[in-house]
This record gives structure tokens, C-alpha cells and sequence, in this order.
């Protein structure tokens, strides 16, 4: 009755349509990295450019490489069985990467009436898994700007074939979001966020493996998930202009899904204009989540189920993070920092996870990642 | 589930129940550190570590997906 009624409430709520702001035109160049102590290192530099063509359209692309390098765990499958990453000559174990992946966007951003449509479509390859993306959103503001309605669709459709398998699986995702940004005051702003998330086929990684000691039997088994996920997830942030020149954000997600996952996130960002060229951001956040009801930390016998994964298990984490944004206009006489058209972006983050029992392959419960990144943004 | 519904009927009231601000009112909200977001591409890099590490997505107004990274 209730879910009869919001339905009804959601339908007859009125959409006055008017416009939304333009992308600016632009070139943004990043170059980013990871490191923690699972051995884990990721190398991330991307480019994405925004270009209008006419009054109301603009073309978006990006291109982006994840350039991997593991020190292998001279796995069964000789491949490193925490990050997936299948060396290129068995082994890998140098500071060579590992792992290649190409990703590339392209899409349009189309003022109609007021409304904004965008479609994006994705595709993304490596050695041993290929992914095709379509993705479209449409934002609709009404109540003289102070509402704006989202709603995105988008489409996975991906292809696993690790290098060790004879086999290709396929695993297909649908997300649907709907969101809703109100201005509440002259103060402070708010959005809603709501995700329904469909997966369907294999959601494994390929080369994982089970460990099962019976006695002084050791037995190495493939994991086996369920082959369909629901997901879904509500959130809420708001962001308050604390001062003339800072702002304060506070968000809350609440998570839950089909394999009984349920999780809470909070976070809080702090921004700051330090000067008329300089931004300052500090974002705190922590997470909470329970296991998967298929996941254990030891198996004794085969079961119908096994995961060995650590996103399926119980724990928390904690994110903080800096982010500096500076704009190149503060000097003159230098070179390329003289330049009003460039702001100069660089953030430096910590993650640290903790799991309830130790991850399968590394042993250990504790994760910590460090997340480092610069660029630039170039004005067209 | 109802805490769901309750949780969707308070985000109704609450948009319901604000006042409207006129444009000339906005100047504090139309500083870029009150849009959410203001950087997807960056959102965006962080959304891709933190999801191969969670087990939970969504939520955020992004859609993920792409590698096999997890």
C-alpha cells in the first residue's frame, strides 16, 4: 500500500522544465596512482575533453590506461591472486606491469528545451576481459531551478576469458538511478540518490581458487557465487555554505542486496577557497558492511557456494583525503603557470580496510592503500 | 523494506516543504564548492579503487562497471 501510494505521489508531482548549465569546454589531464601493502600497484593516467559544437551540444571522450604491476603470488594459476593481475610472461614479480587496460569514451551532453540528455558509450579491453558500456541520463529542473530530476540508465555488457580457462562468460548489468538535487535555502542544498543495479552471469574473478585442507588433504577448488546480484542503494547528502568562502558536506548511504550485503557510508567534506586561486578540500569517510551469506573464512568440505573474495566479507573502512585545486593565473612571468585558461589539481588520499578474518591469498586483515594524483584542467 | 518507504516519504516532505529561493538569492549557491561533484572525472578515480575494495555500489549518482578488476 505504501509502495502503491510514493508511486502515485512520484507521478503526480509536477516537472516544470527548464534549462541546466552547459559543461564548460575544456581538456583535463590526470595522472594517477595506487599503492598498499597487498602489492598492489596501479598507474592511472587519463585524458577527457568537452567541447561544444553548437549552442546547445557538446561532445565529451576520455581515454584511459590502468597500467598494473603486481609482484606475483606464484598462485597455482601463476597469476596474483589478490588483484587479478595475470602476468604478461608468467610470474611477473618485477616492476613491470602486469596488466594492461584501455578504456575509451565517447558522448554528447544536449540541452532540449531546457532538459539535458547525455549519452555515453564505453568500451574498455585487456588482456583477459573486455567490457562495452551505454549509459544515458537526463536531468530535468523544475520549481524555478531550485529541483532538479535525474534520472540514468545504463548497460554493461562484458566478456571474462582469463588467460588459465578454456572458457568465455559473459556477465550483463543494467542500472537504473533516479536522483533529486533541492535547493532548501539560500544555504544549503541537498540530493537524494536512489540505484537499482541487475547482474546476471559470472561474477567471479577468474582466477581465484578455494583452499581445502581436510585433514592432510589439500584440495583447489574454483569459487562458485550465485549468477544473479540485486543491488540497491539510497543516499542522501547535503552541503552547507558555512561561510562566505567554505562549505561543509555531509552524506549518508545505506546499501543492501541479494546476497544479504548490507552496508552504511558516511562522509563529510570540508572546502575551502583559501585565496581567489586556491581551493582546499578534506574529505573523511567511513564504511561498514556485513558478509555475504555464501562467504567463510575457512571452508572444511566443497559446498554448493565458496567465496574467497574480501569485498564479501565483514568489516570497515576508512578514506581520507586531501584535494588541492590551484589556479594558474597567480604569478606572472612564469610560463605555463601565467596562464588563466589552467588550474592545476593534485590530491593525495589514504585508504585502510579492514576484514573480519584475514584475506584468503595475503593473510592479513589489515589493507592500506595510499592514492596520489595531479593534473590539470585547460580551458578551451 | 519500510524503512525505505518511510526514508523516501521524509525526502518527499522535506522537498515539499522548503521555500523556493529566487535567483538573486543564490549567490552563495552558486559557488562551485556547493555543487556535488564538481569534479566527476575525479569522483570518478576514487569511485574505481574504492569499488574493487567494498562490496557495495551505487547510491552516488554514478554508474560503474568496466574492468575485471573486481
Amino acid at each position: 500500500m505504501v509502495k502503491k501510494l510514493l508511486i502515485v505521489i512520484f507521478l503526480i508531482y509536477p516537472f516544470y522544465v527548464f534549462s541546466q548549465q552547459e559543461p564548460d569546454n575544456q581538456i583535463q589531464v590526470n595522472f594517477n596512482s595506487y599503492f598498499d601493502n597487498f602489492r598492489l600497484n596501479v598507474i592511472y593516467p587519463s585524458i577527457n575533453i568537452v567541447k561544444s559544437i553548437d549552442n546547445n551540444t557538446s561532445i565529451t571522450g576520455s581515454y584511459l590506461v590502468d597500467a598494473i604491476s603486481s609482484a606475483s603470488m606464484k598462485m597455482t594459476f601463476k597469476v596474483d591472486g589478490v588483484t587479478s593481475a595475470t602476468a604478461n610472461k608468467q610470474g611477473g614479480g618485477d616492476n613491470t606491469p602486469d596488466e594492461l587496460r584501455h578504456q575509451i569514451n565517447l558522448g554528447f551532453v544536449r540541452n532540449i528545451s531546457g532538459v539535458s540528455v547525455s549519452a555515453d558509450g564505453m568500451y574498455s579491453i585487456e588482456h583477459d576481459y573486455s567490457s562495452k558500456t551505454f549509459a544515458t541520463n537526463i536531468s530535468i529542473p523544475f520549481a524555478k531551478k531550485n529541483t532538479v530530476l535525474q534520472i540514468g540508465f545504463a548497460g554493461n555488457w562484458d566478456k571474462v576469458f582469463p588467460q588459465t580457462r578454456f572458457w568465455t562468460r559473459s556477465r550483463n548489468t543494467t542500472t537504473y538511478n533516479i536522483g533529486m538535487t533541492q535547493i532548501l535555502s539560500k544555504n544549503i542544498v541537498s540530493q537524494f540518490d536512489f540505484s537499482f543495479i541487475n547482474i546476471d552471469g559470472y561474477m567471479l574473478d577468474g582466477y581465484q581458487v578455494v583452499r581445502i585442507l581436510n585433514g592432510t588433504n589439500l584440495s583447489i577448488l574454483e569459487p562458485i557465487e550465485p549468477e544473479k546480484r540485486i543491488r540497491k542503494a539510497l543516499g542522501a547528502r547535503m552541503n552547507f555554505a558555512v561561510s562566505k568562502h567554505s562549505t561543509l558536506l555531509l552524506g549518508y548511504r545505506y546499501y543492501w542486496d541479494t546476497w544479504d550485503i548490507k552496508s552504511s557510508t558516511i562522509d563529510a567534506e570540508y572546502k575551502t577557497h583559501m585565496s581567489d586561486y586556491t581551493n582546499i578540500s578534506l574529505n573523511v569517510r567511513q564504511y561498514f558492511q556485513n558478509k555475504a551469506y555464501f562467504f567463510k573464512a575457512t571452508y572444511t568440505v566443497p559446498e554448493p557456494l565458496m567465496a574467497v573474495d574480501s569485498k564479501l566479507n565483514s568489516g570497515y573502512t576508512n578514506d581520507i583525503s586531501v584535494n588541492l585545486e590551484y589556479k594558474g593565473n597567480r604569478y606572472t612571468g612564469i610560463p605555463i603557470i601565467n596562464n588563466d585558461k589552467v588550474t592545476f589539481l593534485a590530491s593525495l588520499g589514504f585508504f585502510h580496510r579492514h576484514t573480519d578474518s584475514p584475506d584468503w591469498v595475503m593473510r592479513m586483515s589489515e589493507l592500506y592503500a595510499y592514492l596520489i594524483s595531479f593534473g590539470f584542467k585547460f580551458s578551451l | 523494506m519500510k524503512y525505505i518507504y518511510i526514508f523516501l516519504v521524509l525526502i518527499f516532505m522535506t522537498i515539499s516543504g522548503c521555500a523556493v529561493v529566487q535567483p538573486w538569492e543564490r549567490e552563495r549557491l552558486a559557488d562551485p564548492n556547493m555543487m556535488f561533484d564538481e569534479n566527476p572525472i575525479q569522483k570518478g578515480i576514487k569511485e574505481h579503487y574504492i569499488n574493487i575494495r567494498e562490496g557495495s555500489e551505487g547510491g552516488t549518482g554514478s554508474q560503474g562497471g568496466g574492468c575485471g578488476c573486481g
